[in-house]
């Protein structure tokens, strides 16, 4: 199966949501291929439904001053926080070529996460009863999903080398007790975001069995201007 | 017969999901493929569609953690059929036995172990109403942008409302991070991200300067004859079918001289110089969000009039984005007549359309005095620019062919031959 990625950079969530917004209709009704977009949001905490304010530990004016976000989002989970040195992955992927199962999407993209951590020697592993990518008992990856229609959107987000000190603003995923970690703190060495990206695309490309291409200008508007950048 | 709604089996898993929203309210008509619950369950939040068209009986509140297979609502064909379900089966009751009533607090965690004690107290240190949390979801508000007006900073609904009120009238939400007003030392008037189109057009011109070596001749043309020529065609346009451009006339002049210099109808591809048999020249036609090079294929093998009519169907194809891929590729010389731009008497450089050799420019037609047989007189003259890659071929074949080009232009004879 093919699969198109897309490189945002750094891309505010709002904007990045209406995106996905567009492309989950679009997978619907088959005008495109399963699409993968990768990125990463400035400093921004995102609550799903059913998470509470209470694990956001600022006030409104302090993360105004700090120059974090804040949104309310449609994806399960609790809250969690996004920044540079993160690698935001939202796949937008039509489940029902893939037997309709969620809970194996689910799986699927920690077995990604876990191993491309495996390139890195970091040994990491699930938790039974929360979905997540741990690395002795602190979350280096956190997974948030929405399917509509059978088509996911939403994804996961990796520490790479990420601003640890960031997630104090938070009780990750609604956890009080745990702490969040990344790649570059694990091996006490900085880790580049290129290539964790480069060795996650090659995992999601054997774990999901699709053959990835390279999408180019997704951003840019109408469709002629795309086909223009063809021509000249 | 009303129908079901059950709770889905998202996969393989067994375990009981959480309905967390209906779409719905009690009573309310859905309609056949709208979202009317949605469900969560490890992470997941997954809608699910109506089946059919009708009027919502809720069987099973919001918050609760129910097994599959269970059926949480009902779909009422009609009013009548709703009332009567209402009696016989009222909200409260559902599947009692098997559905466990979880507060909301532990709906997402349901699978994992209890939650600490200390997050239940965990105090919020940022107010908001369930009304303002919604409609801030809904409409993608970034909350710390938003000042509470109710009690204690708390936001309320007014709050957002307002937010989204300035959002649209901003207009189409913006793409580019607000520019800063003062950049080292220049105040700023607007931003234009560097998409699409505009992109496309800034690689490709710097590119082709950077890899190839870019030379440009000028000069003029004495345009007597091609006037009188033109003017003679154009008072034929019946008869011939089409209006004879100028630029039709450069594409006729162009395709017969590359004939005698295949070599400047050539392009350096990875160290090699491929002396093209097709000669296929490219229009330059401005658009309003930039420029497109459509092609005239073939052009030594068409009559002028024939030329004539595919600029125009290309022009105009071009003018409507309806440009197919393979009429804007192809290409092994480039015209740009800039004469329709206005401007007067001037001379300007033009950049190669890779991966071409050369580049013929002309500006528009004006009236100049020059010298003929020791007079001064008055000629209508125009400009042009020759760019050529001098990787491929020296000043001394780009003098040449320009020559050959103005001797050819100012003694149209051989052309009607």
């Amino acid at each position: 199966m093919l699969c198109i990625v897309y490189h945002l950079g750094l891309i505010a969530y709002s904007e990045a949501y209406h995106l996905q917004r567009q492309l989950l209709c679009q997978r619907v009704n088959n005008e495109i291929e399963d699409t993968l977009l990768l990125l990463e949001h400035p400093p921004t905490i995102t609550i799903g439904k059913s998470g509470k304010l209470g694990n956001v530990l600022a006030s409104q004016a302090q993360l105004a001053e700090a120059g974090v976000s804040l949104f309310f989002v449609d994806r399960g989970g609790d809250v969690t926080y996004h920044g540079p040195g993160q690698l935001v992955a939202y796949p937008i992927i039509d489940l029902r070529q893939r037997g309709r199962d969620a809970h194996q999407y689910v799986r699927d993209l920690e077995e990604v996460i876990i191993r491309t951590l495996n390139d890195f020697s970091i040994g990491a592993c699930r938790d039974r009863g929360h979905a997540g990518v741990w690395v002795r008992g602190k979350e280096i990856a956190a997974i948030g999903l929405r399917v509509s229609k059978w088509v996911s959107m939403h994804g996961f987000a990796l520490n790479v080398n990420i601003d640890l000190e960031q997630f104090s603003l938070i009780n990750p995923c609604g956890f009080s007790d745990r702490k969040a970690t990344s790649i570059s703190a694990l091996l006490s060495q900085g880790v580049s975001m290129e290539t964790a990206t480069e060795k996650l695309l090659a995992h999601f490309s054997e774990v999901f069995n699709a053959q990835m291409e390279q999408g180019s200008d997704i951003l840019a508007g109408a469709t002629y201007e795309r086909k223009v950048a063809v021509l000249v | 017969m009303a129908v079901q709604i059950l709770m889905p089996k998202l996969g393989m898993s067994t375990a009981p999901l959480t309905l967390v929203e209906w779409k719905a309210k009690e009573g309310e008509p859905v309609e056949k493929g709208n979202i009317v619950l949605v469900v969560e369950t490890e992470k997941i939040r997954h809608d699910i569609e109506a089946e059919v068209s009708g009027f919502l009986h809720i069987l099973v509140k919001e918050g609760q953690e129910v097994p599959i297979a269970t059926v949480v609502g009902l779909i009422a064909a009609t009013k009548e059929e709703l009332e009567a379900l209402k009696k016989e089966r009222p909200k409260e009751a559902g599947t009692a036995a098997e559905v466990k009533e979880v507060p909301p607090a532990e709906a997402a965690q349901v699978e994992a172990a209890p939650p600490p004690v200390a997050e239940a107290k965990a105090k919020e240190r940022i107010l908001i109403s369930p009304v303002a949390r919604k409609l801030a979801e809904e409409h993608t508000i970034d909350i710390t942008t938003i000042t509470g007006t109710g009690p204690g900073g708390r936001i309320v609904r007014e709050d957002i409302e307002k937010a989204v009120e300035a959002k649209k009238k901003v207009g189409v939400e913006k793409k580019v991070e607000a520019a800063p007003e003062v950049y080292q030392g220049r105040r700023v008037k607007s931003t234009i991200p560097l998409k699409g189109m505009r992109k496309v057009i800034a690689e490709h011109m710097h590119r082709s300067l950077s890899i190839s070596a870019q030379l440009t001749v000028m000069g003029e043309i004495d345009m007597t004859e091609m006037v009188k020529l033109r003017q003679s065609l154009v008072s034929q346009e019946e008869a011939l079918g089409t209006r004879i451009t100028y630029t039709d006339l450069f594409v006729f002049v162009a395709a017969k001289l590359l004939r005698e210099y295949p070599i400047v109808n050539a392009s350096l591809i990875d160290n090699e110089i491929k002396v093209w048999e097709s000669i296929n020249i490219g229009v330059a036609t401005a658009l309003e969000e930039g420029l497109i090079v459509p092609v005239v294929k073939d052009a030594d093998k068409k009559s002028l009039v024939e030329i004539s009519k595919t600029v125009r169907s290309l022009v105009q194809k071009a003018r409507e984005g309806k440009l197919m891929p393979d009429e804007a590729t192809g290409g092994t010389f480039t015209i740009t007549n800039l004469g329709a731009l206005g401007g007067g008497y001037r001379f300007e450089t033009v950049i190669i359309n890779q991966p071409e050799a050369a580049i013929l420019g002309t500006g528009g037609i004006t009236d100049r005095a020059v010298v003929r047989d020791g007079q001064i007189v008055i000629r209508p003259i125009m400009t042009y620019y020759f760019t050529y890659d001098h990787r491929v071929f020296t000043g001394a074949v780009a003098a040449k062919f320009m020559a050959s080009a103005t001797q050819l232009m100012e003694n149209p004879g051989p052309l009607l031959g």
